[in-house]
């Protein structure tokens, strides 16, 4: 069937920030389905929140609405724009719920918005668990027993059926946010509870469990005329009651028979059928009983999935984009696939190599969170490896997931980053391990892989962690294999063993660990031996046909299929997985440096390991290598792409500290790294030389000082005096920074937590108690011009993360004489720098002195949201930059200006965490971040508020409590809160003090002062503002809890002053502005009006 | 009496009908291959182990091509206009391999039974 002619315009709708559940796999997708369209004559109009996205670039689609995703104003855009139709499907839960509710609110039918991809009775069939069951029993596929409650009660009446353990499911929200198992009746009756609380529909469904069965998912997809293929089967190596995005999986499903198999694919055809997905993708969760084959199905997600993204980039065949194409009613047969290019899409990929993808979690961030793993996803990334047996992949993913340290699941040391874990790991007894392995939680690989080496028996692991046996043996084999290793030593060690190691997986790295040498030596000892990884494609047929697309992954084997080209050559280096401080915002960064030097005539190559980025598409670059991103791949690579010649270059500065500490080594290692040297890079790192700079320059920078020891950080803090801010060097994110207030807390922070040493000293730094910070981002070229690309003010005082702080660009409270200083010394570090690219710096303005905090010179956090306020991209202009071109011959010779106010504002998972405290400070903790555009400051602000999830109240009560110290500056804004119309409540000591000045104000009990307090207000949505600055320790636990309220009935909780009054100003801008919506294109054409010379508008003569 | 030939049985059926086998350059192998029916146009994901085809140029014009391969546009199934005799190159009796050309064996049956 042709292509639909009736569709001319289609909305599609992003998946907003990132978060747990919901990550940078939803910018691959919608990526794909813009571009899809895009190349189908349609118009694409697109919404997300998120300007860290390829998709939000104003190239990808025709009107870009960074907007917050809400029906409102949602329902403006379509009003504006008039779509014929709205793509809900490949932008995650998040579009899925919105078009429900655009439907529901009867928006689609008044502007004849047709919905495609899915229809409303597909979606609700699909989510609401009720109707998915009576569906699946129309079609006789058994699902496990459950019942659909909304209160409390009818939970207790359900659970007599049920029984325990039993599983708490709540309807419409995404990875399984408050869910989770009720082993008994106390557990039940909190994890139903939060359930109801969190559901937006406040229903919960409980479910019969199916702990320790195997799971296992299939990706298919289904076209208008009823064509069916499963795209890719996965095995999750965890079994059912642990979320498959918090499970190790591996592709494809590997213990099955055939007939199993069979009878899994008939009965996702017949699921996919019933539900009525007509065109496009599903992903259907089955389990299966491993003492009788029993299967059951658990749920269908009638979109593109993070499960989608990986089958994708396990396959080769590009889900969302087919899925795209599907929805304008092409069908299967006849779209070609891109990899072979001569055969069509309607089939399934064969593969021959295995496939891991393993989580990666973030609880160094969150001491307090629980690490259990349950129904509820808690992992904030992934890796993906490839190779030719589950062992080397196994082994490739765990290399990748950058944990530091060595010998990762082998390790008797243990990884660096995550000490306390490693630590507690080594010393447990047998009771403990046991418990380790029969309670799911992040670390539950290494207990295995511990269990293993004290000689338990398969067996008591399986009983203890119902992980399929076949797997356990592959594990075993490994311990093996590296116990013969051991044994023999390097001395012993045979080419035919070495061989072996290489082919199972085993890192050089690793082998020197058990080998007792250094990983340069087995380098060589190998390469000498001739061990070098070999190349295969990824070509979706298992070499049926001939490969078109250089996608490729390295393993021990013969025949090389890399077939590198004599071209120049740049590859880039991705950023591996998603963690908290290095997200999608560096992979963005990297596909820009791709799409740049690719126009530019060089031939792009990418590294990465991430399955859920734009990087790893296979149409970003020339070629794509997914290869953990460590020296030894790295290196590998680089040798293998020089060997057919051309000058082969490297970019290390665009993603994040992955590839940034590859770079002095590769660059001793005879690679060329385009742009900044690393030994500036260095210099920048490194305190006192930068320090050094910083005072021939004459640029003022906080005290500071390096200590490699209690005793010096003791001297250190004594001669600069507290608070100070302490931090281990080489981390992003604020990895375990802080900030110290006395000698105790030093101490202890000492020797907690950091491990210090003479090679990665502790930096000191006089923290800047309530100055304001400020973020600048600038592209240098080599001949010494400076373009600087923006400067961000922080909404937030000194001492929060700069990744946790909402800031604005331009800035708003900042004189100019400061402002001009700022532009100053920017230029002339980067110079001083000689920074060829991106440079990111950090200031501080307090007492009139405008000091600087800190220098990257390498792309920043920042860079994507500043290119979407100003609309010109400067990731790629740098990456030319990188590359040799100047400034001046891209146009580019006035600093840049925004026509408009910008407001980025983090989006944090403290929703997923119970018990673990909302406040903010140096530690970075948000996953995501969200932009909100407007003419001032207050209505974006407002704006970005909503888009994070925070509807700021129009009027209300407003609870205060604040510190001492805050007091007097609480006035001005409890006096803007009453003028706005709020009533006031507030603890005494605040309400004393307000009424001293004036204000009515009713006074509330704190927690521990009786009933009802403050906590019951909230509750009872008696309150819809909450201000609340930390009160220090002694009340520590009342805050936390008022904070913990506040989130849970997501009442807007502010604890800080400045974003009080910044809260105040969108409270005002609501009441005065009311939202509206306005395409990028639109902002970015008045800001190039606004750089137009001047000149032309004064030139006379032309009558209007 | 209805006839119903799978993979050499379908050559066999063609040859017996008039038509000429030739060699495939690559044979079809694997449990992936996609085979368009075509009255319906829908596609069925079959398992396949042949190294010969059938040229639809040699086949009498009482013999009509019912299946193609997408890959390469061969012939996959052929029925006789007026006699009971169908057949695939494929296996839809493959184990292991998808059950998408089950419904062959229930057409087989409804012949029989028809004629029974």
């Amino acid at each position: 069937m042709p292509k639909r002619t009736d569709l001319k315009r289609i909305l599609v709708i992003g998946s907003g920030p990132i978060v747990i559940g919901q990550a940078c796999e939803f910018d691959y997708s919608g990526t794909q389905a813009c571009k899809a369209l895009r190349a189908e004559g349609l118009e694409v109009v697109l919404v997300n929140s998120n300007p860290a996205t390829i998709m939000t670039d104003p190239e990808l689609a025709d009107r870009t609405y960074i907007e917050p995703l809400t029906a409102d104003i949602v329902s403006s855009i379509i009003e504006r724009e008039r779509p014929d139709a709205l793509l809900p499907t490949v932008g995650g839960q998040t579009a899925l719920n919105l078009a429900v509710q655009l439907e529901e609110q009867g928006v689609l039918r008044r502007f004849g918005v047709e919905l495609i991809g899915a229809s409303v009775e597909a979606i609700k069939v699909a989510e609401d668990r009720q109707q998915f069951r009576d569906a699946m029993r129309d079609i006789g596929i058994e699902v496990p027993n459950s019942r659909y409650v909304k209160s409390m009660r009818e939970a207790f009446d359900a659970i007599d059926d049920l029984g325990y353990p039993v599983i708490v499911r709540p309807s419409f929200t995404l990875g399984g946010v408050g869910g989770g198992i009720g082993y008994n009746v106390e557990e039940f009756r909190e994890i139903a509870a939060r359930g109801l609380a969190l559901s937006p529909v406040h229903e919960v469904l409980l479910e019969e469990s199916v702990i320790g069965w195997k799971e296992f998912e299939l990706e298919v997809m289904r076209d208008r005329a009823d064509n069916f293929v499963v795209i890719c089967s996965i095995e999750n190596v965890d079994p059912m009651g642990v979320h498959t995005g918090d499970s190790v999986t591996v592709a494809p499903a590997l213990t099955l028979t055939d007939k199993e198999y069979q009878r899994m694919r008939d009965m996702a055809r017949r699921i996919i059928r019933r539900v009525g997905v007509e065109t496009g993708g599903s992903n259907i969760q089955f389990a299966v009983d491993p003492d009788n084959g029993h299967i059951v199905v658990i749920e269908m997600n009638p979109r593109v999935s993070r499960s989608s993204a990986l089958a994708s980039k396990a396959t080769g065949f590009p889900i969302a984009k087919i899925a795209a194409k599907l929805a304008l009613g092409y069908t299967l047969d006849e779209i070609p696939n891109d990899i072979t290019r001569l055969t069509p899409a309607s089939f399934e990929p064969t593969i021959d190599y295995v496939v891991v993808k393993v989580p990666r979690w973030a609880f160094e961030k969150f001491p307090r969170a629980d690490r259990t793993l349950t129904t509820q996803m808690k992992s904030v990334g992934e890796v993906m490896a490839i190779g030719r047996t589950f062992k080397e992949s196994f082994m490739k993913a765990f290399r990748s997931l950058e944990l530091g340290g060595g010998n990762l699941l082998f390790s008797k040391s243990g990884s660096r980053a995550d000490a306390s874990a490693t630590a507690e790991a080594e010393d447990d007894d047998d009771s403990t391990l046991q418990r380790s392995l029969a309670v799911p939680n992040d670390r539950r690989m290494w207990a295995l892989f511990r269990a293993i080496d004290r000689g338990w028996s398969l067996e008591e692991i399986h009983r203890l962690t119902n992980i399929d046996p076949w797997f356990l043996t592959q594990f075993q084999q490994l311990v093996d294999l590296q116990r013969e290793a051991a044994l023999v030593g390097l001395r012993g060690i045979s080419p035919e063993l070495l061989r072996t190691l290489k082919r199972a997986g085993f890192s050089d790295r690793e082998l020197a660990g058990i080998l007792g040498t250094d990983e340069d030596t087995i380098r060589h000892t190998r390469i000498e031996l001739g061990l070098r990884p070999a190349y295969k494609r990824i070509d979706t047929c298992a070499a049926e046909f001939e490969s078109y697309t250089p996608y490729l992954y390295g393993t021990y084997e013969r025949e090389c299929e890399a077939e590198p080209t004599a071209r120049n050559k740049v590859i880039i280096l991705g950023s591996g997985p998603n963690r908290i401080g290095q997200g999608i915002e560096f992979d963005y960064c990297c596909v820009h440096a791709a799409f740049a030097l690719r126009e530019d005539g060089f031939e792009t190559v990418m590294i990465n390991c991430n399955p859920e980025t734009v990087s790893t598409d296979y149409d970003t670059v020339d070629r794509l290598y997914f290869e953990p991103l460590t020296f030894e791949d790295v290196a590998a690579i680089i040798a293998r792409e020089e060997s057919a010649g051309g000058n082969v270059m490297c970019v290390v500065q665009y993603g994040g500290q992955t590839p940034l500490k590859l770079a002095l080594p590769l660059q001793r290692a005879g690679v060329k790294i385009l742009g900044t040297s690393p030994d500036s890079i260095d210099l920048a790192e490194d305190r006192q030389r930068f320090a050094q700079l910083l005072w021939d320059l004459g640029i003022p920078q906080a005290a500071s000082g390096t200590a490699s020891s209690a005793e010096e950080a003791r001297g250190v803090a004594a001669s600069i005096g507290f608070p100070v801010v302490v931090r281990p060097s080489y981390v992003l994110g604020g990895r375990a920074m802080a900030i110290v207030y006395d000698m105790a807390a030093l101490d202890r922070y000492m020797l907690t937590a950091v491990a210090a040493s003479p090679e990665r000293p502790v930096l000191i730094d006089k923290f800047l108690e309530d100055a304001v910070e400020l973020d600048v981002d600038v592209v240098a070229d080599a001949t010494g011009a400076v373009v600087i690309g923006g400067i961000m003010e922080h909404i937030e005082e000194a001492g929060i993360h700069s990744g946790d702080s909402s800031c604005v660009v331009p800035p708003y409270r900042v004189a100019e004489r400061h402002i001009e200083m700022i532009r100053d010394y920017t230029r002339r570090i980067a110079r001083a720098l000689r920074v060829v690219g991106l440079m990111n710096t950090q200031f501080a303005i307090k007492d009139e002195t405008v000091y600087v905090l800190e220098v990257n010179p390498r792309a920043s956090r920042t860079v994507p949201y500043l290119s979407k306020a100003t609309g010109v991209p400067l990731a790629k202009v740098a990456a030319r930059v990188m590359a040799g071109r100047t400034l001046a011959q891209q146009g580019l010779t006035e600093d840049l200006a925004v026509a408009g106010v910008f407001v980025k504002t983090p989006v944090f998972p403290f929703m997923r965490f119970p018990g673990v405290d909302t406040i903010l400070g140096p530690e970075m903790k948000s996953t995501g971040e969200v932009m909100g555009g407007a003419g001032t400051f207050g209505s974006a602000f407002a704006k970005a508020q909503l888009a994070s999830g925070l509807r700021l109240p129009s009027g209300g009560t407003a609870f205060i409590s604040v510190a001492n110290h805050d007091k007097p500056a609480v006035v001005q804004i409890a006096r803007d809160l009453r003028e706005l119309g709020f009533d006031l409540v507030a603890t005494r000591g605040t309400a004393n003090f307000l009424r001293a000045h004036g204000l009515d104000v009713e006074i509330v009990f704190k927690i521990n002062e009786g009933r009802p307090h403050v906590g019951d207000e909230i509750l009872n949505n008696r309150v819809q503002l909450v201000i609340n600055t930390p009160l220090g320790r002694e009340s520590f636990f009342d805050d936390r809890t008022v904070r913990r309220i506040a989130m849970m009935q997501q009442v807007p909780c502010i604890t800080t002053l400045t974003g009080a009054a910044a809260a105040v100003n969108a409270i005002r801008a609501l009441h005065t502005e009311g939202l509206t919506v306005r395409s990028l294109q639109e902002y970015h054409a008045d800001a190039v009006e606004a750089r137009k010379p001047k000149v032309a508008a004064e030139t006379p003569g032309r009558p209007s | 009496m209805p006839v119903f030939g799978i993979c050499l049985g379908h050559q066999i059926l063609s040859l017996a009908m008039g038509g000429r086998t030739y060699k495939l350059k690559f044979g079809h192998r694997g449990a992936n291959h996609p085979v368009k029916e075509l009255q319906s146009g829908k596609v069925e994901i079959t398992s396949q182990n042949h190294g010969f085809a059938v040229d639809p140029e040699s086949l009498p014009r009482d013999v009509r091509v019912t299946h193609v391969n997408l890959y390469d546009g061969t012939v996959e199934g052929l029925r006789h206009d007026r006699k009971p005799v169908f057949c695939v190159q494929y296996h839809p009796e493959a184990s292991p391999g998808p059950h998408d050309a089950d419904y062959l064996f229930r057409r087989f049956l409804d012949e029989m039974e028809r004629r029974a």
